[in-house]
């Protein structure tokens, strides 16, 4: 566990033109500090760089200055301190479910009876214990992607960053599946990063839900849900975070 | 999803063609339909010779074909030419793919590569393999180098196409999963980037494996090398045994369509049904 802290970032596409080149500045002095633990929602509008936010964190986006702080060390690249949920699972074809989740550990150097063995006690933690010899191509979306939170978590992971993991999921599917990931957060107690456009399931989920505004707005609200979990999508005061999430969401929406 | 679901139903088919209960029958008719023109062929052939409308050494009696064919598989002739064809066929196409699939691989992952070697590639792609005997003959005299030689060039430039196109398809978002998962560097190259680009791989195999075989009868016919089905061929125009080079075109072509229907076949279809994505199937 560790706290995961983006420090006066800075980001800005260049691309090239046939006379000079243009350049697009999707964050300007960005400052963001996820504590250790703690569950963030990073919500906004289209294009307004929660993406670009968490593929910078992953190391898998440069950024064009400031610094991304994984508890003391810097962020150069992709590591193995950052378990990372892909919106379109990003699993791999060729690998059975147990073999995609033990992927990460055989880049630790583990034997195959320990990264079997951890993977298993993740895959009986999401309900895919029977499962482990299918390939991604027999899978439904959900069961997917509860592969692909598993092979994330199987590396033990200082940090976790799901980019949009339920975005491609049935309404059905994407509330047993942000039930089944309040209850992984809750056995496993890492400091997370989920970036996602969905309201509800960001006061569902988080401790501190954080609004970008249109590019460069960088941080336009930073909102701690206070409500006892695990949480009623109906209560009264659960619609009140959506309410204002959303009067806030409207105000950076183009018109 | 819409895709997700398109995969399954195009995987259904792959099956239903292969494996579902009760095809047996269905195979059986569509054999009758395929056996349909071999018969009229043989019918009218019989006929003709019974009737000896053209001389014996052009159309010679069935019977005839059928007795050379049976006194070739006797004799072991028949063994040691298909031996000697597969042996070429299999080290040409093994050399030519580790090499050709290595190139195709670096070539899709660096751009550096692409540029040096890409321009070139489409040269080359335009020469037929079989154009550069004469100068394979002139280097290495008339033997078996001189075909090896340009079975490996064939083989290296079509699996290197399709291995460089398949990982130029490659999911972004799978490398960075391998990325974020600690592979890097040439653990990255075979543990992500090899096993996705397979299936573009295997066609290129396949296809490597038809063109390679249509060149080495040829060649078989150029250099006289004492076995091999292509100088079985020749052989048997230059002795005048034409009820041998009917049968000799008949193992050809039974030799061709189990390497395609027996190995190459089976292992597409398994890699499809694996990857979940249906390319290239006939």
């Amino acid at each position: 566990m560790a706290e995961l802290h983006v420090q006066n970032v800075s980001k800005a596409y260049r691309s090239r033109r046939m006379f000079g080149s243009n350049s697009t500045v999707i964050f300007d002095d960005l400052n963001v500090t996820l504590k250790d633990a703690s569950f963030v929602s990073v919500i906004g509008p289209s294009g307004c760089g929660k993406s670009t936010l968490l593929n910078m964190a992953a190391g898998l986006e440069p950024i064009t200055g400031g610094d991304i702080l994984v508890g003391e060390s810097r962020v150069r690249g992709p590591g193995l301190d950052r378990g990372i949920v892909f919106q379109q699972y990003a699993l791999f074809p060729w690998l059975n479910v147990i073999d995609n989740v033990a992927f990460g550990l055989k880049s630790l150097g583990k034997s195959k009876e320990e990264r079997y063995g951890i993977a298993r006690r993740y895959l009986r933690m999401t309900g895919l214990a029977e499962h482990e010899t299918y390939f991604p191509a027999h899978l439904s979306g959900g069961m997917r992607q509860r592969v692909g939170i598993c092979r994330a978590l199987a590396i033990d992971p200082e940090v976790l960053l799901l980019d949009e993991p339920f975005g491609a999921l049935d309404a059905f599917t994407r509330e047993t599946m942000q039930n089944a990931l309040e209850e992984i957060c809750a056995k496993a107690r890492k400091t997370v990063m989920f970036i996602t456009h969905d309201i509800r399931e960001a006061v569902f989920l988080s401790d501190r839900v954080i609004v970008l505004g249109r590019a460069p707005g960088g941080v336009v609200m930073d909102l701690p849900i206070d409500l006892d979990r695990p949480r009623n999508r109906h209560d009264r005061e659960f619609a009140e975070y959506e309410a204002i999430l959303e009067k806030e969401i409207r105000n950076q929406m183009p018109l | 999803m819409k895709a997700a679901k398109m995969t399954i139903s195009t995987m259904d088919e792959v099956r239903g063609a292969t494996a579902l209960p009760g095809s047996g029958l269905r195979f059986a008719k569509s054999a009758a339909y395929g056996l349909l023109p071999v018969v009229a062929i043989l019918i009218f052939w019989e006929i003709t010779t019974r009737l000896e409308i053209f001389p014996p050494i052009i159309f010679p009696p069935i019977s005839a074909v059928a007795s050379s064919l049976y006194d070739m598989t006797v004799s072991g002739t028949l063994l040691v030419d298909v031996a000697g064809t597969f042996r070429r066929l299999t080290i040409s196409v093994v050399f030519g793919s580790v090499i050709g699939v290595g190139l195709g691989a670096a070539m899709g992952y660096f751009g550096v590569v692409e540029k040096i070697v890409a321009p070139s590639l489409s040269f080359l792609l335009s020469i037929p393999g079989t154009a550069f005997f004469p100068l394979t003959m002139m280097w290495f005299g008339l033997n078996e180098t001189a075909i090896l030689v340009i079975l490996v060039y064939e083989v290296v430039l079509t699996t290197a196409l399709s291995t460089w196109s398949g990982v130029k398809m490659i999911d972004p978002t799978i490398l960075n999963a391998g990325r974020s998962l600690g592979a890097s560097g040439f653990s990255l190259f075979y543990r992500v980037l090899v096993p996705a680009a397979l299936p573009s791989i295997i066609t290129g195999f396949r296809l490597a494996f038809a063109r390679a075989w249509r060149i080495l009868i040829v060649a078989e016919m150029l250099v006289s090398l004492g076995n091999g089905l292509g100088y079985r061929l020749y052989w048997a125009r230059e002795m005048f045994l034409s009820s041998q080079l009917y049968a000799g075109l008949f193992v050809v072509g039974l030799v061709g369509l189990l390497i395609e229907r027996a190995f190459l076949r089976p292992l597409e279809v398994m890699t499809v049904q694996r990857w979940g994505t249906l390319r290239e199937l006939d």
